[in-house]
């Protein structure tokens, strides 16, 4: 089912296709003026012709790309401009919240994408209102690191993957390379459970 | 002790002067520091907070101090109080209260504003409109990072 998904319109082409378009109409009469009139003084050559017209488009191409790249610059400044809080306290509020919260913060800016990709963002991994592989899993706890403090996984009444199935011994090998005491931790811990929350106290 | 010496006034960015009792300042970490080191009088500058802030975390820090004090109110009424004490924080606000909290140092004060603001954001929307952000990926940047965490958009 994954295969299907693409990602949600995004707030920013609808922010700026307007801007664009009302450029390029304003803009509309002198190019068609400039485009005829070149055309005209053009030979009878249909390749040159074509070319022509092969080139303004790719200018014109040129054009949007960069109004889109002046947009995304002037996103950048706002955010810096509008957000009041330095990166370790960002993170701080990354951490507070559930991990899937975490990846919508991630797609909310560049600035946002790198914080959230901070171990210490983390420290406590809930997968348990999303339908997760163990791979996912995998992917979490090595986001986290030695930083982890906590791991919710599975879901008591759900039909879907217990806790168990999605820390198959197997992936619980690299953890137990990295960071030993979690792979132990983990691999005591997950025997026939449906349900796991845990915390990593001790590190 | 006298009367003087269990009181204290701290002082905001704005001049604004607040006396209050020893015991309810002292929950701040960097107040306890300076007083602690004998650095200061009994008035205490405090150059990052407003008075608007440092009211509402005055305000915070009385309850707190009275319940650990006295003990004669439950660890859940504590949490309700705490929950309607954010409830109704606009977004400068409470990245105020945050700012103030690390500043003064009152862990438990600023893990309660950062999750208050972690739970007011809860979709990507919400990321833009509470917390005013705007989008500055390409449509490719964005559909790369969507697509490595796939979990989390599949709905």
């Amino acid at each position: 089912f994954r295969s299907q998904i693409t990602p949600e319109p995004r707030r920013f082409d609808y922010l700026i296709a307007p801007f664009v378009s009302e450029f390029i109409s304003d803009l509309h009469p002198l190019l068609l003026r400039v485009l005829e009139k070149a055309l005209a003084s053009a030979s009878g050559d249909a390749s040159v012709q074509f070319g022509l017209i092969g080139r303004t488009l790719q200018l014109t191409s040129l054009l949007i790309d960069s109004t889109k790249r002046c947009f995304r610059k002037r996103a950048s400044a706002h955010n810096s401009n509008s957000w009041l809080l330095p990166p370790e306290l960002t993170i701080k509020v990354f951490s507070k919240l559930e991990t899937k919260d975490l990846m919508q913060a991630m797609v909310s800016c560049t600035m946002f994408q790198k914080c959230a990709k901070e171990p210490l963002a983390y420290s406590h991994i809930n997968l348990t209102t999303r339908i997760v592989d163990d791979g996912d899993v995998r992917t979490m706890i090595h986001r986290a690191g030695k930083e982890i403090r906590s791991l919710e996984l599975g879901h008591a009444g759900r039909s879907d993957k217990s806790a168990r199935e999605l820390l198959k011994g197997s992936y619980l090998a690299p953890l137990s390379h990295n960071h030993g005491y979690i792979g132990y931790c983990l691999d005591i811990s997950v025997s026939n459970l449906l349900y796991l929350s845990m915390q990593f106290d001790g590190l | 002790m006298s009367k003087s010496e269990k009181k204290i006034v701290l002082k905001s960015l704005d001049n604004e002067a607040f006396e209050v009792e020893k015991a309810v300042a002292l929950q701040s970490q960097t107040i306890w520091v300076m007083c602690e080191d004998k650095c200061v009088g009994n008035e205490i500058p405090l150059e990052n907070v407003t008075g608007q802030i440092l009211a509402k975390v005055i305000d915070y820090c009385k309850k707190h101090a009275v319940v650990d004090g006295d003990g004669d109110e439950s660890s859940e009424e504590l949490k309700n109080w705490d929950t309607e004490f954010t409830k109704n924080m606009d977004q400068s606000t409470l990245f105020n209260m945050i700012l103030a909290a690390n500043y003064l140092n009152i862990k438990s004060l600023l893990n309660l504003t950062c999750q208050a603001v972690a739970d007011k954001t809860k979709t990507i929307d919400e990321f833009h409109t509470f917390l005013n952000i705007e989008n500055n990926f390409t449509p490719e940047e964005e559909a790369q990072i969507c697509q490595e965490n796939l979990w989390a958009f599949d709905d």
